[in-house]
């Protein structure tokens, strides 16, 4: 941080590498220590409130019985067993997946692009994926068939035909130049929420599903949808949190990038492959929730500035805490019902994010 | 004259005596209990033998508060949701309707009519029907000013609250073609039904039920005429708690309120008795241990219309096999 404010001070932008940047360099892991106990707490709290009365201990009691040998939960009613296993526990780890990885493909994005709006939504991923589970909904395909359900299937199926009508739009030659891939991204989200909002005002039959869709939300998580999730979020987290390094030269200059034998094209692609893959996962299994993918990175610049090796495993950290904690509230506040947790990451989230931005009044992107 | 009205359908006697007035007033509207209107005393008149010769002078308000006055009964209407299309079919009406909704397809007339879209409704696809008056039960885009601004005359009625708010429609539907004493019949009908299930209900109130509008768990709560078929039921209806008309519900809620009947209005989305004992955590759920769970007509359900009484029927039979078998 020291350095970065040297670097501005002589009228730098403040991200410039540094030669002995090892020995300057703040470490990681007392930031990720702070990040994981912030996870960890609002986890734990998520996981012991709830609109069912469940006490503490019980909670506790029922959650150690999953492990081998421990039996400590044979006299609960089996409701509590239900409600604590099967629902509220895969909701707060779901929540916690798609915060992270939204957060994380989000600060991809605006690595990549050098842009600081870029975010799932700009790419037309989290409209392509409300596309495809749209036409499911308002069609005579069943929505679930035979318990299991064909919507995240749908979503996807949306979010890559929207990434890769983008790809095929924005390339010019071997290249993907940046402002034509964020204009064909912003054109393609344009024509999916068009054809969504055509095809909801034409079957107001299932109308309601489709608002569930668009605003997004956890009430539905099952373990199922995490194990749909994961095997295209964990190997597209690691590819993303490989490449940190290479995000920060990507974000000096493409042609110093370059110099100093980075494949530019071929980085851009295999980054924005597989973050898309993420998001068009995580969409798939929650509907699309916004700000989060723009909020936390970009919050987590703001105190600790943009060096993309701690911006995305703490992006990743700290998207799980803020969706939990949101889905906590959008559970809560007004229970038994529910609040669509889109409300709650816009309510909670702007305010501050717009308090950090006015806060840090230097240009820190 | 609206809440005059609303609160004369609630009473079984009184609603009694408002049919007799209203078929010797021999259709006339029914603004008895309206006193300052004109027509009132048009009523008062001897006997009118030709109900042509009688002056129509009605005014309706509309659930915005807007007042609509009629010389002559409107003879081609737009009716821009389902509950309206039966209402005014059932009435005997049926002939007046110029135009309806998409989503109207009962009674079985109506398939030849033109159809609109009532949710996105076009305001040219409406001019070319020719109306004298639209009914419309949701405004968006400013449609109401719109046809108004072409003289058009738009009644707005919002979706009743209550069974009795359905009542309440009829009876305003029924008075803008001069039909009231058909209108009046259909309620009194209707609340016979009604009564008919209401006297066989058991004293100590009936099951728990989760009425399930869709799988996101959107239900129907106080302030909805779906709940308050379910009050009229003694049903204890778990989206109460909510306090709000058309809540989701959390899915640990469901759970943990542990309804003994689940009711599906969600049949033509896929969901079935099966997939709802498939859902993670439901199979402690009661209705799903005893196997009540159980599918509804839609139509039937979500359709504040004169058919709401057959739903209120069928529901009896779902919530008290042991009453109505």
């Amino acid at each position: 941080m020291r350095v970065a404010r040297w670097q501005r001070l002589l009228g730098g932008r403040g991200d410039e590498p540094v030669r002995e940047a090892a020995t300057v360099r703040p470490a990681l892991w007392p930031r990720a220590t702070v990040g994981l106990a912030a996870l960890f707490g609002i986890a734990m709290l998520a996981l012991a409130l709830g609109s069912a009365d469940v006490p503490l201990d019980a909670t506790v009691r029922i959650l150690a019985s999953h492990l081998p040998w421990v039996e400590w939960d044979t006299d609960l009613p089996a409701s509590w067993k239900s409600i604590i296993w099967q629902v509220r526990l895969p909701r707060v780890l779901l929540a916690g997946v798609v915060g992270g990885t939204l957060a994380m493909c989000g600060a991809t994005y605006q690595g990549v692009f050098r842009n600081p709006l870029a975010e799932p939504y700009l790419i037309g991923v989290a409209t392509g994926a409300a596309l495809g589970s749209t036409i499911v909904l308002v069609s005579d395909v069943p929505s679930s068939w035979h318990g299991f359900s064909v919507l995240p299937l749908a979503a996807f199926a949306g979010a890559i035909s929207s990434v890769l009508v983008v790809y095929a739009v924005a390339r010019v030659g071997n290249t993907v130049p940046t402002t034509t891939l964020i204009l064909a991204g912003v054109a393609v989200a344009s024509l999916t929420t068009a054809m969504t909002s055509y095809l909801m005002l034409q079957n107001t039959t299932n109308t309601i599903a489709v608002f569930a869709v668009i605003l997004g939300g956890f009430n539905t998580a099952t373990w199922a949808k995490m194990v749909w999730a994961l095997p295209y979020v964990i190997p597209a987290t690691l590819v993303i949190l490989a490449h940190g390094r290479v995000l920060n030269v990507l974000n000096l200059d493409e042609i110093q990038a370059r110099a100093l034998g980075v494949d530019v094209d071929r980085t851009k692609l295999l980054l924005l492959g597989v973050s898309s893959l993420a998001a068009a996962a995580a969409v798939s299994v929650s509907g699309t929730i916004g700000f989060v993918g723009l909020i936390v990175p970009h919050a987590i610049r703001l105190v600790w500035g943009p060096d993309n090796r701690h911006l995305l495993p703490l992006s990743i950290i700290l998207g799980a805490a803020f969706l939990i904690g949101a889905d906590l509230l959008a559970r809560t506040l007004d229970q038994p019902a529910e609040i669509p947790v889109g409300i709650i990451t816009a309510v909670c989230g702007v305010p501050f994010f717009l308090f950090l931005l006015r806060r840090a009044k230097v240009a820190y992107y | 004259m609206k809440v005059l009205l609303e609160r004369s359908l609630r009473a079984l006697p009184v609603l009694l005596v408002m049919a007799m007035l209203a078929f010797i007033a021999c259709s006339d509207d029914d603004s008895e209990v309206a006193s300052p209107s004109p027509s009132a005393t048009v009523a008062s008149t001897p006997a009118p033998t030709n109900p042509t010769t009688v002056e129509f002078d009605v005014t309706i308000v509309g659930t915005d508060g807007d007042e609509l006055t009629f010389d002559a009964p409107p003879e081609r209407i737009v009716a821009l949701a389902p509950s309206f299309t039966e209402i005014f079919c059932a009435v005997g009406a049926c002939g007046a309707l110029a135009a309806v909704d998409e989503n109207s397809d009962f009674p079985a007339e109506v398939e030849s009519i033109t159809k609109l879209s009532g949710f996105s409704p076009s305001v040219e696809g409406i001019v070319a029907s020719e109306p004298d008056l639209v009914v419309i039960s949701f405004d968006p885009g400013g449609l109401k000013d719109a046809l108004e601004g072409l003289g058009i005359p738009v009644l707005f009625l919002d979706a009743p609250t209550s069974v009795a708010g359905v009542y309440d429609q009829i009876g305003v539907l029924g008075e803008v073609v001069g039909r009231d004493s058909e209108a009046a019949e259909v309620v009194l009908e209707m609340l016979l039904r009604v009564d008919a299930v209401t006297a066989l209900l058991p004293d100590e109130g009936g099951p728990s039920i989760f009425h399930e509008l869709d799988s996101t768990l959107f239900s129907a709560g106080p302030g909805s005429f779906i709940a308050d078929v379910y009050d009229i039921l003694l049903a204890d209806n778990i989206a109460s708690a909510t306090g709000s008309p058309f809540p989701q519900m959390s899915n640990e809620a469901i759970i943990d309120a542990n309804p003994e009947v689940i009711i599906l209005a969600d049949e033509g989305l896929g969901e079935t008795a099966e997939s709802v004992a498939a859902r993670p955590g439901w199979d402690v759920i009661s209705a799903v241990q005893t196997g009540r769970v159980h599918g509804i007509d839609p139509d039937l359900i979500s359709r504040p219309g004169p058919r709401i009484v057959e739903a209120l029927e069928e529901l009896a039979r779902l919530l008290y096999p042991e009453v109505f078998e």
